[in-house]
């Protein structure tokens, strides 16, 4: 036989994304308003972008309170799962910056990436592409990154940087299914007692905010040519736009699935400033899942405390290791 | 022992019972037929060499481990080399291999994520652009643009982006300087890329479903051909092919087993005088194979092309049994006047003992190769035993059933059909005249050549006990075991491996000396210990596991430079080449990722080395800690690929075992070899260094290992060679194969000779006659060996006595003392007869059994046309040593075995008179 074992030698030491980082589109500004009357597919799909952006907040952070912090699951079929820990605080307060969109920062805090720091600047032009900047600790250097492919695996997980930050509204064709109310609840890694650890000890159940709640159904159809999907078809809130399932089809078959927790905010003047609890994805081929979870007393927005100049390389340099 | 009275009786019961029953005997074998038939839809063949050798081997179980635990066990090569002047960066010629890909992986059990060529995801271009690192698609998803400055722009992007990567560029393209010769050294000046190559996955489903997958590969290259031939030379190989193709082409030949058929048919047709001697043996053979092929197909047994061997076996020793009882229902027709049961009774009561006898050698010629823990063996021990048995029923029974039913009509006008033709006894009187004259000289001086000419070849003079015959090559070439020079497979390897680093491959697993240390839970005792007691402390210790040791990494990476120097080593890859890219990229000054100084793992040496990269300017007291560094590194990889894209070379769960791979550009035997051994010697050199000393490689005997996937739990045996850890990859199977058959290659057909030697002794209660047989199995195992030696010198490595061909010295051995068996009971008999005088005994044995035993051994070279004149190299190689063994055996039984029983006087003959 001839049995080659050729090296799968992926180099991307591509681009590390916050949770969550912020983007731009071409369509959708932060004074985006509510729509009147019955929307349409894209109305509601523009809405999506803007919940999912926070720019209903001036700022969005999740930090960590005593031993509560953010926790990223990865889990690998019949694999221990593996945990990271991070801090992330996004900006989205540049209206007196001609150029600057918005600013995220990112910090991990464990495991073989704690004391890496990422700094992503988002323009206002359109065709400028977000910016990348990583503090490497072991390297005590800043390191700048182009923008990643859509495609592309988001911090190792079953989110692409499309699904997380760089798919804007206009990528797809939207079409409105109908509306209808929302069944079950949203899904969530259950770990075994031996596959816990510290991070993970106290994880939250599955959230059922989305059961019975009424739900516009969108098909959103990719433009893009050869595309990992098809198609995808979102769960959205009718009323804070909240998109709390979307499920990704390639050839008729449904290939992933991403859930996501909403929970609204204790101050909510708009229906649509709402945050994350979680974000829940699944890959079928693989049964790969990833769980990100964010611990509501960590949860931080519209916090005036915090000074501009936490979103500048300055930051990232004081991490040291 | 046929002639016992005893035994008289219990044939003379059976006969006359079967002619009782007759209808029942027919009915049976009727619908166990066709019940049999229809399981054969459930045959397994799918020639997977993981499934052949022993699993305690530990080649055999390093490679299991590391496919199962690393993946890429299916891969395929795609090959696409310019015909045309030029470099291969043009939208037709890029756009053609991007259709491909896609095509591809939409084939059945791909495994789209790990495939690697141009238009790959994970394949990116890696460069600098306004002080920004890029990793970027190489190519649009939508391919090269139909825009000519568009498509230029792309074209000049993917240039840079292959031919820069220090990684990629070596094992995707193929370069080669002005004077057409290849390029082998990454950012050699003056060289052109001129071919490059997608290399594809596919998982273990596509086992079950080769035909139709092979099916479809081969279609893709031919409207490649069709459309670009004139332009672009496609070449295809790699594992699932290459074995799906083998049992393309058995297929593909059907008309060459209807050949073979017809042509027995003929034989069978002329020997037997009539119809109805070709046409029941054939339906009695028919059954018998159909019954053994049910039988294969209701076990679901994992077989090999190779068994193909199996039915044609049946089919030649079944008609030689056929041609036997057949004939004597020809004569017992006769002296019975033509009354058909009759005939049919005294034809089961004469030849039921002798074909019993004659059928149990040759069960035991395949029994015994159950003895080899090689599944192949195996299946050719427990189906060939089934099948031979069988035989007694649907030939030597059901025959005469038959016959009784449509009987031939013999009287005065045709009853020279019973009696041997002129040219048998003219035959027979020249070879008793040659045999009990001086001409015996002749016959032993050619029997005396023919081991001396085995000598010779075997080089046995310069045995040793290692190796008693040193002219005799044990390894295997697996491309050249499989296909013949001339098959377009074989002829895509060698192109291939010209164009490529290498052809086949060599993976080296490695983990850990030490256990891993359990993981602190975060609780802690009484005393403030953190709990579990022992465990590790990963905020004070940093990560877990050897992939997290720059020592380590610094070891692997000092393994895989000495690699590329051995001089069959063309490549090799491990997860250590991902640190030395992500070190050069990130390390480089001012971020432009391009300083090839730092293509290296960042070990504490390197650092010292250069303070001016890894120091801190606002921090002159700072250490580099390397151990950090690689981690921080690991970090980066883990979450900027995708699920499993790093589990090719590492364990990304534990960080703690990982493998190297190497491409190896050679499969000749003695190469392979030299290189297993000269790895051997660098891990045992370098065992205690730094690094070294914390992992161990391979597996060794008594380590227990239990498979990743399977679940399945081996003990390592002591192989033949040195203690020295296995290897996997092709290389490892071929070193396995070489150790099978070092193991086997003098034990087997030996076993099988002792088995022989007391089945005779027991049967002619004669050691004499024993040892008469078995001095002529000698000579043929010899002859067998010797013929394997001239293959070696010649360089034929379809025919040298690779661990696929062994099993042929044990078959043959059962096979060729059935005529032997038949002869010396037919000299009792007529010495019997003719009141002592031999030359009368040579006589009419050869004149009445002769044309008979002649038949069967035309019938049987017959039946292996098909075996020899596919593309199949095993299949040429089983019918090449069993041919050869037939013609001596025939030879020898027929000349040198009177003059042997002579000169030996055995009592169970020469004392039979009395």
């Amino acid at each position: 036989m001839f049995k080659q074992k050729f090296s799968k030698l992926k180099i991307t030491v591509a681009i590390l994304a916050v949770f969550g980082s912020s983007a731009s589109s071409a369509d959708v500004t932060q004074d985006l308003a509510i729509p009147s009357g019955t929307p349409t597919a894209d109305q509601i799909m523009d809405q999506v972008y803007y919940v999912n952006h926070f720019y209903g907040f001036k700022n969005y952070g999740i930090g960590d309170v005593g031993d509560k912090i953010t926790v990223l699951v990865n889990k690998s079929s019949g694999k221990k799962p593996t945990t990271i820990t991070l801090e992330r605080y996004l900006n989205n307060n540049y209206a007196d910056d001609s150029s600057v969109k918005a600013r995220d920062l990112a910090i991990f805090r464990s495991g073989k990436l704690r004391g890496t720091g990422m700094l992503i600047t988002d323009f206002d032009d359109t065709a400028k592409n977000q910016s990348y900047a990583i503090w490497i600790p072991a390297l005590r250097k800043i390191r700048r990154f182009a923008e990643p492919a859509h495609d592309d695996a988001w911090g190792g997980t079953d989110f692409s940087f499309g699904d997380v930050t760089l798919r804007k509204p206009h990528h797809e064709t939207h079409e409105l299914m109908g509306t209808e109310t929302f069944k079950g609840c949203l899904g969530a890694i259950t770990l075994n007692e031996d596959e816990m650890n510290k991070y993970t000890r106290d994880l939250p159940k599955a959230s059922c905010i989305s059961d019975g709640k009424e739900v516009y159904k969108v098909k959103s159809t990719t433009k893009f040519e050869n595309w990992w999907y098809d198609n995808r078809i979102s769960y959205i809130d009718t009323k804070s736009f909240a998109d709390y399932r979307t499920d990704f089809y390639k050839d008729g078959k449904h290939i992933k699935v991403i859930d996501r927790d909403w929970q609204p905010t204790a101050t909510q003047n708009d229906p649509r400033q709402v945050v994350w609890g979680y974000w829940y994805g699944k890959t079928f081929e693989t049964d790969h899942e990833t769980w990100a979870v964010i611990p509501p007393e960590v949860v931080t927005y519209d916090d005036d405390s915090k000074d501009q100049d936490l979103w500048t390389e300055r930051t990232l340099r004081k991490i040291k290791r | 022992m046929s002639s016992t009275k005893a035994e008289k009786k219990l044939s003379a019961r059976y006969a006359a019972w079967v002619m009782r029953n007759r209808i029942l005997v027919v009915l049976v074998v009727l619908i166990t037929t066709v019940v049999a038939a229809l399981q054969i839809k459930h045959l397994d063949v799918r020639n997977d060499p993981d499934t052949l050798l022993p699993p305690t081997n530990r080649y055999v179980a390093t490679n299991a481990y590391g496919e199962q635990k690393f993946g890429m066990g299916n891969i395929m090569v795609l090959g696409f080399i310019l015909k045309e002047p030029g470099d291969i960066y043009q939208p037709w010629f890029i756009n053609l291999v991007k259709e491909i890909h896609e095509k591809m992986i939409e084939l059945p059990n791909s495994r789209g994520n790990n495939f690697m060529d141009l238009a790959a995801q994970k394949i990116k271009y890696m460069g600098a652009q306004d002080g920004s690192l890029i990793f970027k698609r190489l190519i649009p998803t939508s391919g090269i643009s139909d825009d000519p400055e568009k498509a230029k722009e792309e074209l000049a992007f993917l240039k840079e982006g292959l031919e820069n990567n220090p990684v990629m560029a070596p094992m995707l393209l193929y370069m080669e300087d002005a004077a057409g010769n290849r390029c082998e050294t990454f950012g050699q000046a003056g060289c052109t890329a001129r071919g490059t190559f997608i290399i594809g996955d596919y998982d273990d489903g596509v086992k079950e479903v080769y035909l139709q997958w092979v099916t479809e590969v081969k279609n893709i290259a031919a409207e490649v051909n069709a459309k670009y031939g004139n332009k672009v030379e496609m070449l295809v190989a790699g594992e699932p092919y290459f074995l799906a193709h083998m049992l393309y082409d058995l297929v593909d030949k059907w008309w060459l087993f209807v050949i073979s058929v017809v042509i027995v048919f003929v034989i069978l047709w002329w020997q037997n005088k009539g119809w109805r001697g070709a046409v029941f043996p054939l339906l009695g053979v028919f059954a018998t194979i159909s019954l053994t092929l049910g039988l294969m197909g209701f076990t679901a047994f994992k077989l090999t092309t190779m068994m193909v061997l199996t039915p044609m076996l049946l089919l030649a020793v079944g008609t030689g049994h056929a041609v036997q009882v057949t004939r004597r229902y020809m004569t017992e027709m006769s002296n019975s006047h033509g009354d058909t049961m009759t005939a049919s009774r005294e034809a089961i009561t004469h030849t039921i003992v002798p074909a019993t006898l004659a059928i149990i050698t040759d069960m035991v010629g395949f029994a015994t190769l159950a003895l080899v823990d090689i599944s192949f063996y195996k299946a050719y021990a427990y189906f060939g035993v089934f099948g031979m048995a069988t035989l007694l029923i649907t030939t030597t029974t059901l025959i005469p059933v038959l016959m009784s039913y449509f009987p031939p009509k013999i009287d005065a006008s045709n009853s020279e059909m019973l009696e041997p033709s002129a040219m048998e006894n003219m035959a027979a009187g020249k070879v008793t005249s040659l045999i009990m004259g001086p001409g015996k000289w002749v016959v032993v001086l050619i029997i005396g050549l023919l081991i001396g000419w085995s000598a010779v070849m075997t080089d046995i003079k310069n045995g040793t006990m290692d190796d008693l015959m040193p002219g005799v090559e044990k390894g295997i070439n697996y491309s050249r075991a499989a296909f013949k020079d001339s098959s377009v497979v074989v002829k895509d390897i060698v192109r291939l491996g010209e164009v490529m680093p290498g052809v086949i491959s060599v993976n080296i697993p490695f983990t850990s000396r030490e256990p891993m240390s359990p993981l602190c839970n975060g609780e802690e005792d009484a005393d403030g210990n953190l709990l579990p007691k022992g465990c590790w402390d990963e905020e004070m210790k940093g990560a877990r596991g050897i992939m997290n040791d720059a020592e380590v990494m610094g070891a692997i990476e000092k393994f895989e430079n000495w690699m590329r120097t051995q001089p069959n080593i063309g490549f090799t890859g491990s997860y250590v080449q991902y640190i030395r890219l992500t070190n050069m990229l990130l390390s480089s000054k001012g971020g432009k990722g391009d300083d090839m100084s730092l293509f290296r793992v960042p070990t504490t040496e390197l650092l010292k080395s250069r303070m001016d990269i890894y120091g801190d300017p606002e921090d002159p007291e700072y250490i580099p800690d390397a151990n950090f560094i690689v981690q921080n590194f690991n970090g980066l990889l883990e979450v900027n690929v995708s699920d499993g894209d790093l589990d090719a070379f590492l364990d990304s769960s534990s960080w703690n075992s990982a493998i190297v791979m190497g491409f190896v550009d050679t499969m000749d035997p003695v190469l392979t070899n030299i290189v297993v051994k000269d790895i051997h010697n660098y891990l045992r050199e370098h065992a205690d260094e730094p690094g070294f000393n914390k992992i161990k490689f391979g597996f060794v005997k008594g380590d227990v290992v239990t498979l990743p996937e399977t679940g399945e739990v081996v003990t390592i045996e002591e192989g033949t060679g040195s203690a020295d850890p296995g290897v996997g990859g092709f290389l490892g199977a071929t070193e396995a194969s070489r150790e099978v058959s070092v193991a086997n290659w003098l034990i087997s057909p030996l076993q099988t000779a002792l088995a022989i030697f007391l089945i005779v002794a027991l049967m002619f209660g004669s050691i004499t006659v024993a040892l008469s047989l078995v001095i002529l199995l000698f000579i043929t195992l010899f002859a067998q060996y010797g013929m394997g030696a001239y293959f070696t010198s010649v360089q034929n490595w379809s025919g040298n006595l690779a661990f696929h061909l062994l099993v042929t010295l044990s078959i043959a051995m059962g096979l060729g003392v059935d005529y032997s068996i038949y002869l010396v009971e037919r000299l009792r008999e007529e010495y019997q007869s003719s009141m002592g005088d031999w030359p009368k005994t040579v006589y009419e044995t050869l004149r009445t059994t002769g044309g008979a035993v002649l038949a069967s051994v035309i019938v049987l070279l017959g039946s292996f046309i098909p075996l020899l004149s596919t593309d199949l190299a095993n299949t040429w190689g089983l019918g090449m040593y069993i041919s050869e063994a037939l013609i001596i055996d025939v030879f020898v039984a027929f000349t040198f075995l009177p003059i042997l029983i002579y000169w030996m006087k055995p009592g169970y003959i020469f004392k039979a008179n009395k």
